[in-house]
């Protein structure tokens, strides 16, 4: 057990506690701050607030009885701060703060936070600037209007004059369509840091923006945040809900982190994906708290125009210490992923209640850029989890995708269209409570997926097991307490897998080419 | 967005009026409704509204059936049937509405009634399933091959193809819709130099109404399929650019490049005026003549007026109220 500092700011830090459990701690235990008790946590990762610009800090822990080790550090230099209030925000609940706060924000020096204390301010979009830091004070409400006219729009494309480029700006599930600008927005920016313990609060309820979902009225819907084309973002603390669509979408970014993040969406919101990196690079995803009505995390790069065009996949994502609950899936990779996905390690998770633990969801049409590859889950502890792991390649919730072409079980040639899945792996992993099936992972039958690792794992399943349809594509009826069933592999590797209390067989294998057990 | 001309309005409720529409002659009224169908949506307009009704009414009785025979393998039909699914949308909100104001009392009851322009248009749409293609999968009308009747035969039958597809059709043909079109889009190319050919004028009035194909069909396709929706885009694009280089002038071309511009397919900055400019000196003219003008002048007239009418903010907030 070691205490490592993860990250800090002039005005907080975060500290983790290895080897102390998965998201929550088995104990709780004590923070010492320059000797004094400072606060109690039950989290492996903890964030502390209240420090002091440039100031040195020695920070331990007490757990279970025993000191462990000291860890010195300095917070960051900061020049003023600007706020919000100072800048005519009411913080009431009811004048329109939009102006003020964008006003402070485009004020902000370098090295220079934005602060917004206790109080509820109602916004449409803010628009985010290169080099800030935005602090929300505990009690700090960013409270969204729901009117559409109160927001501006992105627009999908914007030719050049020479009809020979384009801008994208606004982004709907994987393609370049007008979008109400995000209540938080950044486009083009970096080095900002989004901090404190206040929230940011969407306010959509079925009377608005969770109205007729699918339909696009204006524009597509608002994200809570999106960022698009920028660089060493972070996202600290707060808490953010209640949001009219995916809550977080990084879009084009790269180097970002959110930590000790609490997203919140009910469980029958529509498409209120917790957090969807889209053609992302190095994306850092800790001690994260997801209850949503969607996706807790789904990993995303474009459909077909997007994924062709610019040809970037989300790469280098790792989630570690977090919690994801009341979802459809626990951590998703699709749908729309056209460019692919690679080395996506997912780490000392815990997933409670969610219809999926994994769940890749891909399609014939995504095409033969859409490769996914070295996607690893090690140390995930599963309660109640429906179907653990989910395999769709067929997955049919697309404007086409219930077509012949896309959920037929047939083989078909092999061209542009046909995406492919490389390497799945899953490691020490404890999955109780489960009801639909164990595993339900279905490859094409024209393209396999490479290699299925499942390496240390139990199944066990709830004594009142509830039916349900493991995966959306077209054959996939209800069932109750399956083993792993499994289609279209070509190398199948089975080391230390127990599963108890499953009806049928264990392992039910279809079109495997080759299986490795012990 | 244009002022509307309460002259040329006058004129067409003249129109409307006076003049007796035959209904065996498909095409025209086609091209007729659809130009009042564009006014309606553009002018709000009750009596555009009613008139394209009352025609649509005799064409199909209140059990939805089909009170016609249509020509066998003629486009036209699809052409009509685009018309028909106005009919049904109208009919769709109309309900929609008396459930919302029935409070709930007899919603139930309401959302049973059949609605009997859907029942036609699935009744018609069948005839995409016998309708006679070239060796390359494109719709022929009547079994012409010719270049211009497929390029024409494209604006008669891929707006509706595809608004069906994408009210009725789950969206299931979309790959069909394009797939034809790509092919359309392969001989309007071998044959496009017959654009600056005199002797050739029937051409570049088919590319006219290709370029209004393209837009239409684009305009009724889902986004959310967006490499149907800009491979449509692209492809209109590239006729535009054609028939201005060719310097070719007529108002079916106006109303696409208008509509091009206001569903930001075109930069208006760059295509709008010269098709404006030719719109109001039609309309001027018309002021003076437009008795003497064909039904089928008469419509395409209309087409491009109502065209200019429209909100030319492609976020129309005036959809909200």
């Amino acid at each position: 057990m070691e205490l490592k500092l993860v990250t800090n700011t002039a005005r907080s830090a975060v500290i983790e506690l290895t080897e102390s459990g998965k998201y929550y701690t088995e104990q709780s235990y004590d923070i010492y701050v320059n000797g004094e008790k400072f606060a109690e946590s039950n989290k492996v990762i903890t964030s502390l607030y209240g420090l002091t610009p440039d100031t040195e800090y020695e920070i331990t822990a007490e757990y279970a009885g025993k000191k462990v080790n000291t860890i010195s550090f300095r917070t960051n230099y900061e020049y003023v701060t600007l706020n919000v209030r100072d800048f005519g925000a009411y913080g009431d609940g009811v004048h329109d703060d939009t102006n003020a706060i964008q006003c402070a924000i485009m004020a902000c020096p370098k090295d220079s936070r934005v602060y917004v204390p206790e109080g509820v301010y109602k916004i449409s979009s803010i628009f985010l600037k290169s080099n800030l830091v935005l602090d929300l004070a505990k009690g700090a409400v960013l409270s969204a209007f729901t009117e559409r006219e109160k927001f501006p729009i992105l627009p999908g494309i914007i030719e050049s004059y020479d009809e020979k480029e384009e801008y994208n700006l606004g982004s709907w599930e994987g393609n370049p369509l007008d979008t109400f600008s995000a209540i938080l927005c950044g486009l083009n920016v970096e080095n900002v840091v989004i901090t404190g313990e206040g929230t940011v609060d969407g306010c959509t309820s079925f009377e608005n923006w969770w109205h007729n979902p699918k339909e696009r009225v204006i524009a597509w819907r608002p994200r809570l945040f999106f960022i698009n084309h920028c660089e060493n973002i972070t996202m600290h603390g707060i808490t953010v809900q209640n949001s009219p669509s995916w809550t977080l979408h990084p879009y084009f970014s790269k180097h970002l982190k959110f930590i000790d993040v609490k997203i919140k969406n009910p469980a029958n919101s529509h498409n209120t994906d917790g957090l969807d990196p889209e053609s992302c690079e190095d994306v850092l995803v800790l001690g994260t708290y997801i209850s949503v009505g969607d996706d807790c995390i789904a990993i995303k790069s474009g459909k077909i125009y997007m994924a062709k065009k610019y040809q970037i996949p989300t790469s280098n994502m790792t989630v570690r210490q977090c919690c994801m609950r009341d979802g459809h899936g626990a951590v998703t990779v699709g749908s729309e992923i056209a460019a692919g996905v690679k080395n996506v390690h997912i780490t000392d998770c815990l997933f409670m209640n969610t219809d999926r633990g994994l769940r890749v969801k891909t399609r014939r049409g995504r095409g033969k850029l859409s490769v996914l590859d070295d996607i690893a889950f090690e140390n995930i502890d599963m309660d109640n989890v429906m179907t653990p792991f989910v395999v769709n390649s067929f997955y049919f919730c697309d404007p086409d995708g219930k077509t012949e072409y896309v959920g037929t079980k047939k083989p078909l040639p092999v061209d542009d269209r046909t995406p492919s899945i490389q390497s799945l792996s899953f490691k020490n992993i404890k999955a109780t409570n489960c009801h639909v099936a164990g595993a339900y992972i279905c490859g094409l039958p024209e393209k396999k997926i490479e290699k299925l690792t499942f390496e240390n794992i139990y199944f066990e399943y709830a004594k009142d097991a509830k039916s349900g349809v493991a995966a959306m594509m077209l054959g996939c009826d209800e069932s109750c307490k399956k083993g792993l069933v499994v289609s279209n592999i070509e190398n199948l590797i089975l080391r230390n897998v127990e599963i108890n209390g499953c009806e049928g067989e264990a392992v039910v294998a279809d079109n495997v080419d080759k299986i490795e057990r012990d | 967005m244009q002022c509307r001309n309460i002259i040329l309005e006058g004129k067409i409720k003249e129109w409307l009026k006076s003049e007796s529409f035959i209904k065996e002659n498909v095409t025209e009224q086609a091209a007729v409704l659809q130009s009042l169908i564009h006014l309606y949506h553009a002018t709000k307009d009750a009596a555009y509204k009613d008139f394209v009704m009352a025609k649509v009414d005799e064409y199909i009785k209140k059990d939805g059936s089909v009170d016609f025979t249509f020509e066998e393998q003629n486009l036209n039909v699809f052409y009509l049937t685009n018309i028909f699914i106005f009919a049904r949308n109208l009919f769709e909100e109309e309900k929609a509405a008396k459930i919302a104001a029935s409070c709930g009392a007899d919603s139930a009851d309401l959302a049973k009634i059949e609605n009997p322009y859907e029942k036609a248009v699935l009744i018609l749409a069948e005839k995409l399933n016998t309708q006679k293609r070239t060796k390359t999968g494109i719709f022929m009308n009547k079994e012409s091959k010719q270049p211009v009747d497929l390029l024409a035969g494209t604006y008669f039958s891929q707006p509706f193809y595809m608004n069906y597809e994408t009210i009725l059709g789950g969206k299931e043909r979309y790959n069909d819709v394009i797939a034809q079109v790509n092919q359309v889009q392969e001989v309007y190319e071998a044959e496009k130099a017959a654009l600056s050919q005199k002797e050739n004028a029937y051409f570049a009035v088919a590319a006219q109404m290709y370029a209004c194909a393209l837009i239409d069909t684009m305009a009724v396709s889902s986004q959310q399929v967006y490499e149907v929706y800009n491979q449509l885009r692209a492809y209109f694009k590239v006729v535009v650019k054609d028939l201005l280089n060719a310097d070719v002038k007529g108002l079916h071309m106006a109303y696409a490049i208008l509509k091009g511009c206001r569903l930001k397919a075109l930069h208006t900055e760059l295509y709008a005026d010269r098709e404006l400019a030719i719109l109001l000196e039609s309309i001027e003219n018309a002021e003076k003549d437009f008795a003497s003008y064909t039904q089928e002048q008469k419509a395409t007239l209309v087409l491009a007026y109502a065209e200019s009418l429209e909100n030319r903010a492609y976020q129309n907030y005036l959809e909200l109220k």
